[in-house]
């Protein structure tokens, strides 16, 4: 996908618009760019991972995952971040995103009746916990979305979640914001941990609503680029776009952005 | 859930080196005339690498009797041409310290202004000798500099060859391991120089490859002419 299809947000990055190096070698699952689009009956289903521009340049695959498991009336859904610093962490984040979903599917399945998703998402988040060990160290989070658009989630690190509200005309992000002093924190939670801190959240979606499931390579950006990136995707997904348009779009050039992307983007009928 | 704080500032990270350099007179011949052979090498090494510009300001501070930016803190990438360096006077370690400390918070203000948000900035310290100030005055100066309630307070690595005492070297980098660096014993400036100023260049590059990784590090450089300065347990 050449990058002179993806936008400039803010300021242009001439490293994004660099040719990507051949890695030593490569399979689909290590491929920049890596996208899904599909639907049920009642909710439609897109995600894309982009590898950041570093990785890139230098040949590495990203190392950042998502994942999704369906039931007729539940959605789980998951991204994860995994820790550059800490080696094998691209396999920490695939593990942790796959368990995580089908631990809460699970989950939900188990509690049919008994008060909704909001203990099927700590249970996925056990589940993730243990997958990530065995190398490697990654952020995570986890959504549980009902047929009925109730929604539960759970988080550990940086990686978040939004809204998309009002024709995306609005936005509001689901757990705490980090504190902007002005510099740039590098300290993350994560997992694997003894003592896993987590967030929790649990909202209504409404149709017209967009969830957004991202790890801080768009998260961060988001946050930083109120007149550019913000209101970019805010009104792109709300326009339900189609999966190679969501890629583009993620894809998007900005200055210091150079980290791995992932969205997984919900909404329901 | 929180609400959107939609603020009308855009904001890009960016990660701040400081580059100190001793110019006393001590420092003629070889030893100035390798840092002006290798300051242009830098430029060329940062700012014509896009990716490494993006995340990188550089500054220019140098020091004798007085201090003085020779080049503001700034975007390599729009800079033609660094200033050719010349030396005099004695070695005022205060007043390096003292310059930093104002430089460092007006160009944070500055930057912020301009919608960059900043990782810790580094100092790069380089001196050949010893401080010729007063003790206290250069350590008072320096607390300023490391104050912890100051949020803008740098990491600083240093680096010493000629006569710089190692221990004035080691609490300038405030004694943490691996931060301060003295030139092996019989190791000449004309070789220890370059290959200093190399490495700076390479810890540079390493440290704006970090910040892609989303985990911004100051990596120090590897210096076969230099060893780091031993770290001693307080009890």
């Amino acid at each position: 996908m050449s990058t002179e299809v993806s936008p400039a947000l803010g300021r242009h990055s001439a490293a994004a618009a660099s040719e990507p190096v051949l890695g030593d070698s490569g399979e689909a699952a290590d491929s920049c760019y890596r996208v899904e689009g599909a639907s049920t009956d009642w909710c439609t289903l897109r995600a894309v991972s982009v590898t950041g521009v570093r990785h890139r340049l230098s040949g590495q695959p990203g190392e950042d995952s998502f994942a999704w498991a369906r039931s007729e009336a539940h959605l789980a859904v998951a991204v994860a971040d995994g820790l550059g610093s800490v080696a094998e962490s691209g396999g920490a984040a695939r593990r942790a995103a796959s368990a995580a979903v089908k631990s809460a599917l699970e989950a939900v399945g188990s509690r049919v009746g008994m008060g909704g998703a909001a203990g099927a998402v700590e249970s996925g988040m056990a589940a993730a916990n243990e997958a990530a060990a065995g190398g490697g160290a990654t952020t995570l989070v986890l959504a549980v979305v009902t047929e009925d658009g109730c929604v539960d989630a759970v988080r550990v690190g940086d990686s978040t979640a939004f809204v998309v509200t009002e024709g995306g005309r609005s936005w509001v992000e689901v757990f705490a914001r980090p504190e902007d002093d002005g510099e740039v924190g590098t300290e993350t939670d994560a997992l694997p941990s003894d003592r896993v801190l987590s967030e929790t959240a649990s909202w209504r979606l409404a149709p017209t609503d967009v969830l957004v499931l991202a790890t801080d390579g768009v998260a961060d950006p988001w946050r930083d680029g109120p007149l550019t990136v913000a209101p970019a995707l805010s009104e792109a997904l709300a326009g339900h776009p189609g999966a190679l348009e969501l890629a583009r779009l993620a894809d998007f050039s900005r200055q210091g952005c150079h980290d791995d992307r992932t969205l997984v983007c919900v909404w329901t009928r | 859930m929180t609400t959107a704080n939609v603020s009308v500032e855009e904001r890009y990270a960016v990660f701040p080196f400081y580059l100190c350099l001793d110019v006393s007179a001590s420092m003629a011949g070889g030893p100035i005339e390798s840092v002006n052979q290798q300051l242009p090498l830098l430029r060329a090494s940062v700012g014509e690498d896009p990716a490494i510009a993006e995340v990188i300001r550089l500054g220019i501070v140098t020091f004798s009797d007085v201090a003085h930016s020779v080049l503001p803190l700034c975007d390599l990438s729009l800079v033609e041409a660094v200033p050719e360096l010349s030396v005099q006077g004695r070695t005022s370690y205060a007043a390096a310290f003292d310059h930093l400390r104002t430089v460092i918070e007006g160009d944070y203000q500055r930057s912020r202004a301009g919608g960059d948000r900043w990782y810790r900035p580094a100092v790069l310290f380089i001196s050949d000798g010893r401080p010729t100030d007063d003790t206290d005055r250069w350590k008072a100066a320096h607390q300023r500099l490391t104050d912890p309630t100051w949020k803008r307070r740098p990491n600083i690595l240093s680096f010493g060859f000629g006569d710089a005492d190692p221990s004035v070297l080691s609490a300038v980098s405030e004694s943490k391991p691996n931060r301060a660096f003295i030139a092996v014993e019989g190791a000449e400036p004309s070789k220890v120089v370059p290959e200093l100023m190399s490495g700076l260049i390479q810890s540079i590059v390493s440290s704006s490859a970090s910040v892609y990784t989303g985990e911004a590090q100051l990596i120090p450089p590897e210096l076969p002419s230099m060893a780091a300065i031993p770290v001693d347990r307080l009890d």
